[in-house]
């Protein structure tokens, strides 16, 4: 028989043995080996700490009382695994993306980095999880009891042995996990650790069933036949219990602290979960493989003794003392990584969402920047949280008298942290998903459970007295405990699962509906919905008045001096400056946070880095609301913006119309002494040389045809001159009745070229191509001739070529017929090819001839007959193009 | 020896008359179209006076006038000035450059002769 | 070139099977628990019941599910990786959203 101090000197030797695998991890890690710690399988293993002393003793109970029902705790989470790519692949993203720290990190940080919401999940967790601390101290109290009891050298007190056993617990977790601050540097020695207890639990159980069907029963076979014969011998199952059971155990696996530490925190690739998507329910499946075969073993053999301890029990009593050491380890072993792990987390979430919080309210009035070393306070906060989360544990074991069967309690834990699920699912695929509505949900969730369960698991006259029960609160019969709004004759746990998470669905979704989300929550919740979409991170920080010194100092705090300014550097190089000190830009202010985050929580993180960007007092989150507040300031301010829009163009459009008046008055006061000064000119000659040959006597006959015929070509310029300005105003104002006709474009240009030439020898050489010509018009013939003259007429006029020569090119494209002119002279000047179309242009020297009024009418011409006349861009010579729309051809035919 | 008068005007026609006027009436008329030309002429021989046209291309006679008079020699220079344009403000324009008269075409022949006998008297 | 298309039914082809394969990751805990409730269909044995399922049977019965499904979701992530790890060797390809 072992003694009981010799199996704390094999637990003491384990433990032992643990912290040197732990130690020996970490220094691997330091050394920068230690990237096999990250291999899938480790992951995996880590998760086994969903299997606890629970499962270890108490699946055996379970069956023995229950029959195959004890399955469901398994196979709930092995659907979870099964469907890791619907929701555990979102998780670990966001877990990923946004240094989620815990449980109750995730949520706050949904919405909106609430630091209220995460107290309060903390506060569920903490309720929710203790009992289940309280079971492992159970178990392994117990456990240690069933040695005491054959081993009559020793007295056991139960009572003093739990104390010891948390004490143990405590001092195991606090050398184990408090060392590092950093969430996100990787716990190497614990997760080590853990893959060590889980290979040792696996076996120890593996060991005591195949002990039990190959050495007991004697083979497969004869093993049916005994579980056939038994007390469990038949299929019976509580289908309502089946089906919560599972759901449960599912919600469970996912919301508990310590599960959502292991598979989110601690997750550093996907591939970590695709192995552990097949590998893990694998590993529960050997758990729960000889559960049954056990139970029945233990019923047939020690009827009577607790069946939650025939993992035990069966091979004491046949005298298989190393096996039973063996599956003493295995039980220690599940209990002591799920403390670990558990208090681990659920301190991390006090420390960072509670502690820190009130340690930083209360430096707020100071300045936070100043004092002492963040670290330290983060450290101390943690440590004091695992001694009071596995006290707490230690209290509820006392005092619920340890008499609840293990499964029970567990189950009550289940139940509890089960209620996370609405917010937290909600938050991840639903971006509607309001902070009041996750409020809501928890609370009327958590309060049904607590209700429902937790105080009736007491017991009548626990914390509950009787009449409470029977006849609820103040007598009103639909809000006892066990039968709400009348519903009698359910099972308890069904009944308290079924109403609270159903209510805190309802709850959730209806006030999310019916509240509207902060900024930040909104901008939170579309990076989570759209996590796998990989959306750009929240640009929280806008301000960049921060200034970087104090940063780092804040930096330096909380992760460390090196670190600190290792980040800086980093960042610093990335922004391509020289030294040390990184610009506070948004992007690594953000990068700032998240690692920040990691250490004290995505709140506490957001709320320091406030501190110093924005000063006390300004949030982000205000500077946010300030700016878009509320859908109706935004819809608002959109308004107001189109109107400023619609006068900013209203005021510019006046504006033009100015403009273009004023212009138009410049114009009209050119134009008019424009007129003025041809008119004048000619009449001054008129008058000059009418008054010469008036008042001169002694004037030669020559003189006087000369002066005379001066004044009759004035006289002439005169008339054409005033032709020209009505012909021009007539066509300005659209007055003019266009003559349509048919005719052939060589017709037209026959016309046009006859017309200019002039009486007597004409130097100017016109290339015609007559079979181009040949196309059928209707238009205004005579307008279209007058167009033709003018621009020949200027051939005539301006080509100072020594053998001025005119080609009238004629070219048919789709739509349209292309007449140029084009000449051997000089060309017009660059500079004043734009304005050779307006009023009075004359270019060069004048030798009174024109008015420049011909290709300002040419223009107006050509736009009232729906053509266009332009100017040529040639190297050389002079070009003219006339282009007459094709629609009036084809009328034509 | 006849006085010298120097005409910067662009319209052949308008050179004409005033050239038969003022050559009978004893002056030595020396005419040029370009303000260009006629101000390096100016430099080349100071005239007895300057018939300047308002409107010329190239360089407009208002032009001429300011340039003629920030010279201090031609600060004196009698300067006649005609214009087609017929407004007001070309009066005030010319008479702030420093032209001596202004004149509106048409003009009357012996209006001219007037002008030219009161600024530059034998 | 002549091998160009022959590439691109290949790809087309892996990106396909991917896809499929994928949907069957989906379905898969679906099927599960739909095997898993099988159960509750079975008769509830009393003790006066005959008919009932003896322990035996419902211990193999959960058991084999159990194991069936996990070698299908291991041999259905090893098959989507070598199809993608193919993949990623032969062309980039758009990652399932």
């Amino acid at each position: 028989m072992t003694s009981l101090n010799g199996l704390v000197l094999v637990c003491l030797t384990y433990v032992a043995f643990l912290f040197l695998v732990a130690f020996a991890a970490e220094r691997a890690a330091a050394r920068g080996q230690g990237g096999w710690l990250r291999a899938p399988i480790i992951y995996t293993l880590s998760l086994s700490i969903y299997c606890t002393a629970w499962t270890f003793y108490g699946a055996v109970g379970y069956a023995a009382r229950s029959g195959m029902e004890f399955v469901t705790i398994y196979l709930g989470p092995s659907l979870v695994m099964f469907g890791w790519w619907w929701i555990l692949r979102k998780l670990v993203r966001i877990g990923r993306a946004q240094g989620v720290t815990s449980i109750a990190d995730l949520i706050s940080s949904r919405f909106g980095k609430s630091n209220s919401l995460a107290i309060f999940v903390t506060a569920m967790a903490v309720i929710g999880v203790t009992p289940y601390i309280a079971l492992q101290l159970q178990s392994v109290t117990l456990s240690l009891s069933v040695f005491a009891a054959a081993d009559a050298s020793t007295t056991f007190d139960r009572s003093t042995a739990a104390f010891w056993v948390a004490f143990g617990l405590a001092i195991f977790t606090l050398l184990f996990g408090t060392r590092s601050l950093n969430t996100h540097e990787r716990q190497h020695g614990i997760v080590i650790a853990i893959a060590v207890e889980a290979v040792v639990k696996l076996v120890a159980l593996l060991a005591v069933g195949i002990f039990v069907v190959w050495g007991l029963a004697g083979g497969v076979s004869e093993m049916m036949t005994r579980i056939d014969t038994s007390e469990i011998g038949q299929w019976q199952t509580d289908r309502a219990r089946w089906v919560t059971l599972t759901l449960l155990a599912g919600i469970a696996f996912l919301c508990l602290p310590r599960m959502f530490q292991v598979m989110v925190v601690e997750n550093d690739d996907d591939r970590q979960l695709e192995l552990a998507s097949w590998l893990f329910p694998g590993y529960l499946l050997l758990m729960s493989l000889f559960v049954v075969p056990i139970a029945v073993m233990g019923l047939e053999m020690s009827p009577g003794a607790n069946p939650d301890l025939y993992v035990l029990t069966l091979p004491l009593t046949l005298g298989q003392d190393e096996l039973a050491v063996l599956a003493f380890l295995g039980g220690f072993s599940s209990a002591t990584s799920m403390v670990i792990v558990a208090s681990l987390a659920l301190a991390t979430m006090v420390s960072n969402h509670v502690v820190l919080p009130i340690w930083l309210a209360r430096q707020e009035t100071q300045a936070a920047s100043v004092s002492g070393d963040v670290r330290d306070v983060v450290m101390l906060s943690r440590r004091v949280s695992v001694g009071l989360i596995i006290g707490l544990g230690y209290l509820y074991y006392q005092f619920s008298g340890g008499s609840e069967a293990l499964a029970a309690m567990g189950l009550i834990s289940f139940a509890g942290v089960a209620q996370f699920l609405p917010a937290m699912l909600g938050g991840i695929f639903w971006r509607g998903a309001s902070r009041l509505g996750a409020l809501a949900g928890l609370s009327v969730g958590f309060g049904i459970w607590v209700w429902t369960l937790l105080l009736p698991s007491f017991g009548a006259g626990g914390v509950l007295p009787d009449t409470v029960l029977t006849q609820g609160p103040w007598g009103i019969t639909w809000l006892r405990p066990e039968a709400l709004f009348g519903f009698e004759g359910m099972d308890r746990l069904v009944h308290a699962v079924w109403w609270s998470l159903s209510l805190n669905f309802i709850a959730f979704w209806v006030v999310s509906m019916f509240t509207f989300p902060k900024p930040l929550e909104r901008l939170q919740g579309a990076q989570m919905v759209n996590v796998l979409d990989n959306a750009p991170a929240t640009q929280s920080w806008s301000a960049t008045a921060a200034e970087a010194e104090d940063l780092l100092i804040m930096a330096q705090r909380l992760l460390g001096s090196e670190e600190a300014r290792a980040l800086f550097r980093d960042e610093a190089i990335k922004q391509g400056l020289e030294g040390e000190l990184a610009e506070p830009t948004p992007a690594f202010l953000q990068r700032l946070e998240r690692e920040l985050a990691a250490s004290v929580g995505v709140a506490t993180a957001h709320a320091m880095v406030g501190q110093i960007i924005g000063g006390p007092g300004i949030s982000v989150e205000d500077l946010i609301a300030v700016a878009d507040e509320s859908a109706q300031i935004l819809e608002h301010s959109s308004q107001l913006e189109t109107k400023s829009a619609e006068l900013t163009r209203t005021a510019r459009q006046l504006k033009d119309a100015n403009t273009k008046l004023t212009q138009l008055s410049v114009q009209k006061d050119a134009f008019l002494s424009q007129i003025s000064h041809e008119l004048r000119t000619p009449m001054t000659s008129i008058r000059a040389f009418s008054e010469i040959l008036r008042d001169t006597q002694d004037l030669s006959l020559p003189d006087q045809t000369r002066y005379s015929s001066i004044i009759h070509d004035e006289a002439i310029r005169l008339t054409r001159l005033l032709d020209d300005l009505l012909d021009l105003s007539v066509l300005e104002n659209g007055q003019v009745t266009l003559n349509r006709a048919t005719g052939t474009l060589k017709t037209i240009i026959d016309r046009a070229v006859q017309a200019a030439q002039p009486v007597g020898v004409d130097p100017l050489i016109i290339m015609r191509t007559p079979d181009a010509e040949d196309i059928p018009l209707e238009t205004d013939l005579d307008r279209l001739t007058q167009v033709f003259i003018n621009l020949i007429a200027n051939a005539r006029k301006y080509c100072n070529a020594d053998d001025p020569e005119l080609t009238i090119s004629v070219t048919e494209t789709t739509g349209r017929i292309v007449v140029d002119f084009i000449d051997n002279g000089q060309g017009i000047p660059e500079g004043d090819q734009m304005v050779i179309f307006e009023k009075f242009s004359r270019l060069g020297d004048n030798d009174g001839s024109g008015a420049g009024l011909g290709l300002a009418i040419c223009a107006e011409i050509m736009e009232r007959l729906g053509g266009r006349i332009s100017y040529l861009h040639r190297s050389s010579g002079t070009g003219f193009r006339v282009e007459v729309t094709k629609a009036q051809a084809l009328a034509a035919q | 020896m006849a006085k010298h008068v120097l005409l910067v005007e662009d319209e052949v026609n308008i050179i004409e008359a005033i050239r038969f006027l003022l050559t009978r009436d004893g002056w030595n008329v020396e005419a040029h179209a370009d303000g260009g030309t006629a101000m390096n002429r100016i430099r080349e021989r100071v005239p007895d006076l300057i018939i300047l046209d308002f409107m010329l291309p190239g360089k407009n006679g208002l032009d001429i006038l300011r340039e003629l008079r920030s010279e201090d020699r031609f600060v004196d220079l009698p300067v006649l000035m005609l214009t087609a344009r017929g407004q007001e403000q070309d009066r005030e324009l010319a008479s702030k450059a420093g032209a001596d008269r202004f004149m509106t075409k048409p003009f009357s022949n012996d209006a001219v002769l007037n002008a030219v006998r009161e600024l530059a008297p034998n | 070139m002549p091998d160009r298309p022959e590439a691109s039914v290949f790809l087309e082809r892996r990106s396909y099977r991917r896809r499929r394969l994928l949907d069957g990751l989906k379905l898969l805990p679906f099927v599960a628990a739909w095997l898993f409730m099988l159960p509750l269909l079975w008769p509830d044995g009393g003790a006066h019941s005959a008919t009932s399922q003896s322990m035996s049977s419902a211990l193999i019965y959960v058991f084999s599910v159990w194991f069936v499904m996990i070698v299908i979701g291991g041999a259905l992530i090893a098959a989507q990786k070598k199809v993608s790890l193919k993949g990623k060797q032969d062309a980039s390809e758009e990652p399932d959203p």
